[in-house]
Order: structure tokens, then C-alpha cells, then sequence
């Protein structure tokens, strides 16, 4: 199985991203752009991109039918750890097995929020310590 | 149907006194989505919601079903909810107490509300509902009036902003490939290139 993959120049670089993206330490901007990779590659090689095990187990791909923006493709959304997803649209138009990705989230804590987190952070039950960015 | 015009459970008045007085005159839909977020948020932050709010998948997007069933002209306990025939809102809520009956949060969950007011308070119907549909992806029967997520993937897709992302995929011809880039066998530095970071 040999998939092309294609990103929509219109929305996959974003000024939103870029900004959350400047704010990870050096160290996770390389893990995020090794998993990136990792899963381009993953996407070439497998039998499906939503279904295959292997995507499954590293990325958490979830695929959803229905949504409006996509005109009868599926959404997949790719977990690269907790904070960040990728999307893309499957097939790429009608009738092809290529992919293409549509965007990057990053999900940051806004600053007002780190502060409840930090004080509460003892009283909830199996918090994960975070790394300070 | 007058069960459902009770008064709302303390905490949720509160909830929305604390958003009134952060925002002024909220529209029904605000008053009615608004509290979603603000649980979604708390799940996140603080491990647990603020309010006990039905957060209902409805038509056009998720709604606290007891506040837009509270939300019928007339003053309703601290709160006026006047009717706007040629406003966009058409329905505001405000409040007529002073002082406003929100003293009942503790600070933690007044900061929250006030947080979404202030990131969420200023969308309207449209947008409040694109939000909120972006943040369940798993429904496809809206208007089923089924429950809607309050975990950790509602937050991610909130505080990521899905529904921005959806939004320009509605205005891109992504069918194009003249809108495409192929990143097929890309390296680590073209993958950065192609974001721009």
C-alpha cells in the first residue's frame, strides 16, 4: 500500500498554531515534529488510515463521519499526546486513497487557568505533574 | 411543562449571575451555552463540573435545556428576561438584584466563569453553536437532545479551537488540488517548513 499525502495550503499553516507551538520548550517542538513524521509515514503504509492497529495504538485515530466543512469525506482526528491533534480529511476528494491533512491544535492552558490548576492541583486525584513550558 | 419553568438550582443561578455581571445582558443563547463551557472548563481545571446542568445536544448546538426553559419573559428571581422582537438576540437575560446572588461560588469557580466569559462571552448565536457542535464530533443526530461530552477531549477541542479550524475548511475548496501540498516521504525539517515553525 503506497498513500500520497498532501496538506490544504489554505488552512494546515496557522497563525494560532505557530504561536502555541513558539511557546514548547525545544525538546517538544523535535518530539512533536518526530511524531509528525512518524505518522506521515504510518499514513503511507497503511491499509487504512482511520482503522489500521498500528495507527490506532500509536495515534488514537478516531474517524467521524458528518461534518459539514468536509462534504462527505470522514474527519480523523490523530492524538499526538494530550495536547495536540491533528486533522485530516479522508479520502482527500472522492474516489482516491490519498490523505490530506487540514490542520494542527494545540491545546494550551491559558496562564488564568494554570493558576487554578496549581492551586488545586493537591486536592484532585491523579493529577499529572506537567513540565513548566 | 411548568416543571420546567421552576426556578434554576442554586448553583446554576449563580453561574449565570456571575456571567451576567461579567458580560451584562446576555442573549438566551448565551445565557444557555455559556454554562457548557464553563463545566467543560472545570472539568479540566478543578476535576469537576461547576454546575449539574443538562448540557443537551440540541439543533443548533448544545444547550443547559434548564436555563432556555427558564428563560421566559418576566422577572424570574434575581433575573429580568425581557423579550427583543427586532434585536438579533430577540431574548436577554440581566440581572435586577443587587447585590447579584453569585457570592454563593467559591473564588476558583467564580475565576473559571469569569475566564469563559471573557474568551467565550463575546460569541454569538452562530458561533456559540459551531463551538459547541466542534466540541462533540461524535454526534452526527443533532437535536436528539442526548447528553453532551463534559471530558477531557470536549477541553482539548475547545482550548485547540476546532471550530476555527473548521470554519476555514467551510471557506476552502479542499476538493482542489491547486490547494494542495504533497508532503509524501517529507523529512523532519520539510514537516517544519510546511507549518512554518
Amino acid at each position: 500500500m503506497s498513500r500520497r499525502v498532501f496538506v490544504c495550503t489554505a488552512t494546515w499553516k496557522d497563525p494560532h498554531f505557530q504561536r502555541g507551538f513558539s511557546k514548547l520548550t525545544p525538546n517538544d517542538q523535535e518530539d512533536f515534529l518526530a511524531e509528525l513524521e512518524k505518522l506521515r509515514g504510518l499514513l503511507e503504509e497503511a491499509p487504512h488510515p482511520a482503522t489500521d492497529p498500528k495507527i490506532r495504538q500509536a495515534f488514537k485515530a478516531k474517524s467521524y463521519g458528518g461534518v459539514v466543512a468536509l462534504r462527505g469525506a470522514s474527519l480523523i482526528e490523530y492524538s499526538i499526546g494530550n495536547l495536540i491533534r491533528v486533522i485530516a480529511k479522508y479520502p482527500a476528494r472522492d474516489g482516491c486513497s490519498d490523505i490530506l491533512l487540514v490542520a494542527v491544535t494545540l491545546c494550551h492552558d491559558h496562564d488564568r487557568l494554570k493558576r487554578i490548576i496549581k492551586s488545586n492541583r493537591t486536592t484532585i486525584d491523579g493529577w499529572h505533574e506537567e513540565s513548566e513550558s | 411543562m411548568s416543571g420546567k419553568q421552576q426556578a434554576l438550582d442554586p448553583k446554576l443561578a449563580a453561574v449565570l449571575a456571575r456571567l451576567c455581571e461579567r458580560r451584562g445582558a446576555l442573549t438566551k443563547t448565551q445565557a444557555a451555552k455559556l454554562p457548557y463551557l464553563i463545566d467543560v472548563v472545570a472539568k479540566h481545571v478543578l476535576g469537576r463540573r461547576i454546575t449539574q446542568a443538562s448540557h443537551e445536544n440540541w439543533r443548533f448546538g448544545v444547550v443547559a435545556s434548564e436555563v432556555w426553559h427558564f428563560a421566559k419573559p418576566g422577572v424570574r428571581g434575581p433575573f429580568m428576561i425581557e423579550e427583543q422582537p427586532y434585536s438579533e438576540g430577540r431574548v436577554l437575560v440581566s440581572l435586577v438584584e443587587t447585590p447579584p446572588p453569585s457570592s454563593g461560588l467559591p473564588a476558583e469557580e467564580q475565576e473559571i466563569v469569569d475566564f469563559v466569559a471573557e474568551e467565550f462571552g463575546p460569541l454569538d448565536f452562530d458561533e456559540l453553536g459551531k463551538l459547541t457542535k466542534a466540541m462533540n464530533l461524535e454526534i452526527t443526530n443533532w437535536g436528539s437532545n442526548g447528553a453532551a461530552k463534559v471530558d477531557e477531549e470536549a477541553y482539548t477541542r475547545l482550548a485547540g479551537r476546532l471550530d476555527r479550524v473548521l470554519g476555514r475548511l467551510e471557506r476552502c475548496n479542499t476538493e482542489d488540488p491547486n490547494n494542495w501540498q504533497e508532503l509524501t516521504g517529507a523529512s523532519r525539517a520539510d514537516l517544519r517548513k510546511s507549518l512554518g515553525v
